[in-house]
Order: C-alpha cells, then sequence, then structure tokens
C-alpha cells in the first residue's frame, strides 16, 4: 500500500516537474509513455495552432463528418519518444476508437514537433480509401514542406483536403440519419440466457418439491449467480434469476405431483421472460457540444508515417 | 426417466457453462482469428516482395548480395505451409517465426543499401512500395501483439480452474506462443528506421 502510495507521490512530482521545465508536453504515463489524450477532434500540446486555426480545422473535420460520416481527429504533441510514433498512434486509435459503430470509418494524424515526425493513422475500414502509398505521399507533398517552413495549420489543411478526397472516392456507405435505436436485448444474448433459465427452472421445481420456497429462492440465486458469472452482467444475471423464483416457487405446489409424467415444463413460462429488457445501450450517447466516438474504429496498423 | 434426462441435460448444460466451455469456445474462435490476420498480413509481406525485387532490379548495377538474400529469405519463409494449425505446435510456429525474422531483417538491410541509390529512392512507383512495404511491416507487428495478447489470455483461462476440467476433458491445450528468444530475434531486425532519411 505504502508503496503504491509512494509511487503516486513519484508520478504526481514527476508530472509536476516535467510541466514545470517544458512550456508544453503531453502528460505521460508513469511508464514515461505518453498518456492517451482525451477525446478531441484536435489535440494540441505542442501549441503550434492558433486557436483560430484549431477552430478552423475542427469545423471543417465537423463539417465532414456530418456529410459523410467519417471521423478524423489530429492529435500535436511536442515529442512522442521513447516510443515509435507508430506505436503511440496505435494506441490512441485503439483507445477511442473513432470511426461510425457499423462501419469503423475513423482516421487519425499524429505529429510529433520535436521529434519531426507525422503519421496518417488509417483504421481498418479506411485502408481501401486511403492506401498507405497515399497516405505517404500526402505526407511527402502536402504535409512535409509546409511543415518544414513552421506551417503546421497550412500542412495539415491541404492534407485533410486530399483524404477527404481519397474517402469521398472511396465508396464507403452513406451517412444514415442517426435513429435513436431501441435495442433491447439481442439474440445471442436471449440464447446465452436460455440454458440457465431452462435448467434453473428445472431444478427449481425440484428443490421446491425438496425444500419449499427456500429452495426456489436457491434455484434462483443460483440461476442469477451463473448467468451473470457467464454474461458478466447483473442485470441480466438479476432478471434470469428472479424470473426462475418466481416459476418455481409458482410451480411448487403442482409441481410436486407432476413426476408421473404430465407434462409440465418450465417453458410455457418462458416467453414473459425477456421482455422487460435491460434497455440500456452501450452508446456514448449524449453528445451536447463535445464529440462521441462513434466506437467502431479498428487501427490495425494501416496508414503512413514520414519526417519533414 | 423421461424428467430424468431432462434433468440429466439441464445439469450438463448449466455445468458446461459454469465451467468455461463457451469461454473456452469463444476465446478459441478469438485466437484463431488473431493468428489468421497474421498469417494474411505475413502473406501480404510475400506477396509484395517480387514487386519491390523487380524495381530494384532494374536499377543499373545494384548490390546483388543483398537482393539475393532477400529472395532467398522469402523463399524459405513461404515454404514453410502457414496454416492454422502451427499454433498447436510450438516448435513449427518457432520455426516460421524464426524464417519470418529473416525475411524482416533481409528486408530491412535492403531498405539501407537503397540509401545510396538516389535514382532509387526518388523512383515513385519505387516510393509507392516502399510505404506498403512500411504499412505491412507496422501491421505485422500488430497483428503479432494481438496474437501475443489473445494466446496469453487464452492459455491463462484453460489452466485456471475450474476451466482446466473442461479443457482437459475436450481436449484444448494451450496454444502457442511466440517465444521470447526469437521475440528477441524479430525485435532485433527492424532496428533500422525505414522513415529516416
Amino acid at each position: 500500500m505504502r508503496s503504491i502510495a509512494a509511487h503516486g507521490v513519484l508520478a504526481v512530482a514527476a508530472v509536476l516537474l516535467a510541466s514545470a521545465s517544458f512550456a508544453a508536453d503531453a502528460p505521460r504515463q508513469p511508464d514515461g509513455l505518453l498518456a492517451v489524450p482525451p477525446l478531441a477532434r484536435i489535440t494540441d500540446y505542442a501549441d503550434v495552432l492558433s486557436p483560430s486555426d484549431k477552430r478552423a480545422l475542427e469545423d471543417k473535420l465537423a463539417a465532414f463528418e456530418t456529410a459523410h460520416g467519417s471521423q478524423i481527429a489530429i492529435v500535436v504533441v511536442p515529442s512522442v519518444k521513447p516510443e515509435p510514433i507508430e506505436d503511440f498512434s496505435n494506441r490512441v486509435g485503439n483507445t477511442w476508437k473513432i470511426g461510425r459503430a457499423d462501419v469503423g470509418d475513423g482516421l487519425l494524424i499524429v505529429v510529433a514537433v520535436q521529434d519531426k515526425r507525422v503519421r496518417i493513422e488509417v483504421f481498418r475500414a479506411l485502408e481501401g480509401a486511403v492506401p498507405d502509398a497515399t497516405a505517404k505521399r500526402i505526407i511527402r507533398e502536402q504535409i512535409a514542406p509546409r511543415f518544414k517552413t513552421n506551417d503546421y495549420a497550412g500542412g495539415l489543411n491541404a492534407a485533410l483536403d486530399a483524404i477527404f478526397k481519397q474517402i469521398e472516392g472511396g465508396g464507403l456507405p452513406a451517412i444514415e440519419p442517426r435513429a435513436p435505436t431501441n435495442d433491447g436485448l439481442e439474440g445471442d444474448t436471449i440464447g446465452l440466457l436460455l440454458p440457465f433459465v431452462i435448467g434453473g427452472i428445472v431444478i427449481g421445481s425440484l428443490l421446491r418439491k425438496m425444500f419449499g420456497v427456500p429452495g426456489a429462492m436457491l434455484a434462483g440465486g443460483g440461476t442469477g449467480v451463473a448467468s451473470y458469472s457467464v454474461l458478466s452482467s447483473a442485470l441480466l444475471g438479476g432478471i434470469a434469476g428472479l424470473f426462475v423464483f418466481l416459476v418455481a416457487a409458482a410451480m411448487g405446489s403442482s409441481a410436486g405431483r407432476a413426476v408421473g409424467g404430465r407434462r409440465r415444463g418450465g417453458d410455457i413460462f418462458i416467453p414473459g421472460g425477456w421482455s422487460g429488457g435491460g434497455g440500456g445501450g452501450w452508446s456514448s450517447g449524449g453528445d451536447s457540444g463535445g464529440w462521441s466516438s462513434g466506437g467502431g474504429g479498428d487501427a490495425a496498423g494501416g496508414g503512413a508515417s514520414g519526417d519533414w | 426417466m423421461k424428467s430424468l434426462r431432462l434433468l440429466l441435460a439441464a445439469a450438463l448444460v448449466a455445468v458446461l457453462s459454469g465451467c468455461g466451455y463457451n469461454e473456452i469456445q469463444s476465446r478459441d474462435e478469438g485466437m484463431k482469428a488473431a493468428w489468421a490476420e497474421a498469417l494474411s498480413q505475413y502473406q501480404r509481406r510475400a506477396d509484395l516482395i517480387p514487386n519491390i525485387v523487380n524495381t530494384v532490379k532494374g536499377e543499373a548495377n545494384f548490390e546483388q548480395e543483398t537482393l539475393t538474400r532477400v529472395v532467398e529469405a522469402r523463399a524459405r519463409a513461404t515454404a514453410i505451409q502457414a496454416t492454422p494449425e502451427l499454433v498447436d505446435d510450438p516448435a513449427a510456429l518457432q520455426k516460421f517465426s524464426q524464417a519470418q525474422g529473416e525475411l524482416s531483417s533481409a528486408l530491412s538491410r535492403l531498405l539501407v543499401v537503397v540509401e545510396s541509390y538516389p535514382n532509387l529512392k526518388a523512383n515513385a512507383g519505387f516510393q509507392d512500395l516502399r510505404a506498403q512495404l512500411e504499412g505491412t511491416e507496422n501491421r505485422i507487428g500488430i497483428a503479432r501483439k494481438r496474437y501475443i495478447d489473445t494466446v496469453a489470455g487464452y492459455n491463462t483461462f484453460v489452466r485456471q480452474f475450474p476451466q482446466n476440467l473442461t479443457a482437459m476433458i475436450f481436449g484444448y491445450k494451450e496454444k502457442a506462443q511466440f517465444t521470447v528468444e526469437n521475440e528477441a530475434a524479430i525485435q532485433k531486425a527492424p532496428a533500422v528506421d525505414f522513415g529516416k532519411k
């Protein structure tokens, strides 16, 4: 415990020191690598973009997303050392997972100003629209000459124009009007839950016969715990457990006499079971002002890096 | 009798789910997918090499030895049948990984040698091929990392109680991992920063 606390203090001290000695540095993890910055269209820890440049780039990216759906972000840091820029941009990409949920069309531009390295990280869904060689050419022809004259906003702007052109010609699915989808429980979740519910009811009815209502409770609790441990959803586990308990408890009086062969299956009762589904979607929702990631992007190493 | 059988079936379902059978299945699939991804990236690199070699050959008096090494390393790497079953055989995986590692180092040497041929360096076709090669190397690195992570997760899972019993009954063994030794060899190979001028 103490060593953790000590480490924490050291880390805080290191961060304070680092931020004191450099005018601008991106936050770093305790292991010295850059921390993944909070999700934003434009992140500029190196202070090379003026507020108006930043706003213009942000608007440009927002307009493109509205028109075509693809999510693009720019991260500018002083240095990514000791990590290669590829590793850092991959970490950021796979933490943010930008790109529409069902398409995955994200793209990330990472600039390390002091290292004079830039990377265009193309997420998997865009690898066809922006092949590695094209990304490299954009770096060589649009970015490098402008960055050489410290025209960072101009370089990024030109790069975005070229990337937009590629994506527009890339045959991606058109943007769909984002209707609030009502995805209650999904089919495979029910499929996974079903064995527990059936098994729970069968065992529960026997336990109910042997021990009375506590037996049904036991079965319900067991079902709940079992489904929770497999599906790791407390809500689903709770629903399944409660359902099994109620059915087993209700069955008790008659089920005792049913052993002789009268058909008496829990399955008759099931249809009511999942109607009350848990609703809660995973979408990051509420984009009040802020920007939310579509969550579909997979940064699998596509794109290109270059110097200037 | 009938209800007894039903009970047994239900108990079996409960026991299998509780002992991680389903989880083993999904992790096994995830691991196969990660391996398939790594294989397809290795294949992509192997497919790129003939183009690169031909472009480089076009350069008059290009150092033959470097070129031959790449061609030979590619031949050795592609001679090993890269099948999904490789993950069950640590020795075969090691050999595969070794051969691919040698190809990596032959390729990076080629890119270093290219530096002294300005015409080639400025050749647009070669620049594109080089960008593709760099991208593929990067993808291989990520695919390998993902494979290593999924295998580590899978191996840990099947070794834990009670899944170890389930795994034993159904014959699920630990999967072969890229080992530390050849990891070191691979790490050494792309020591050259492709992007540097």
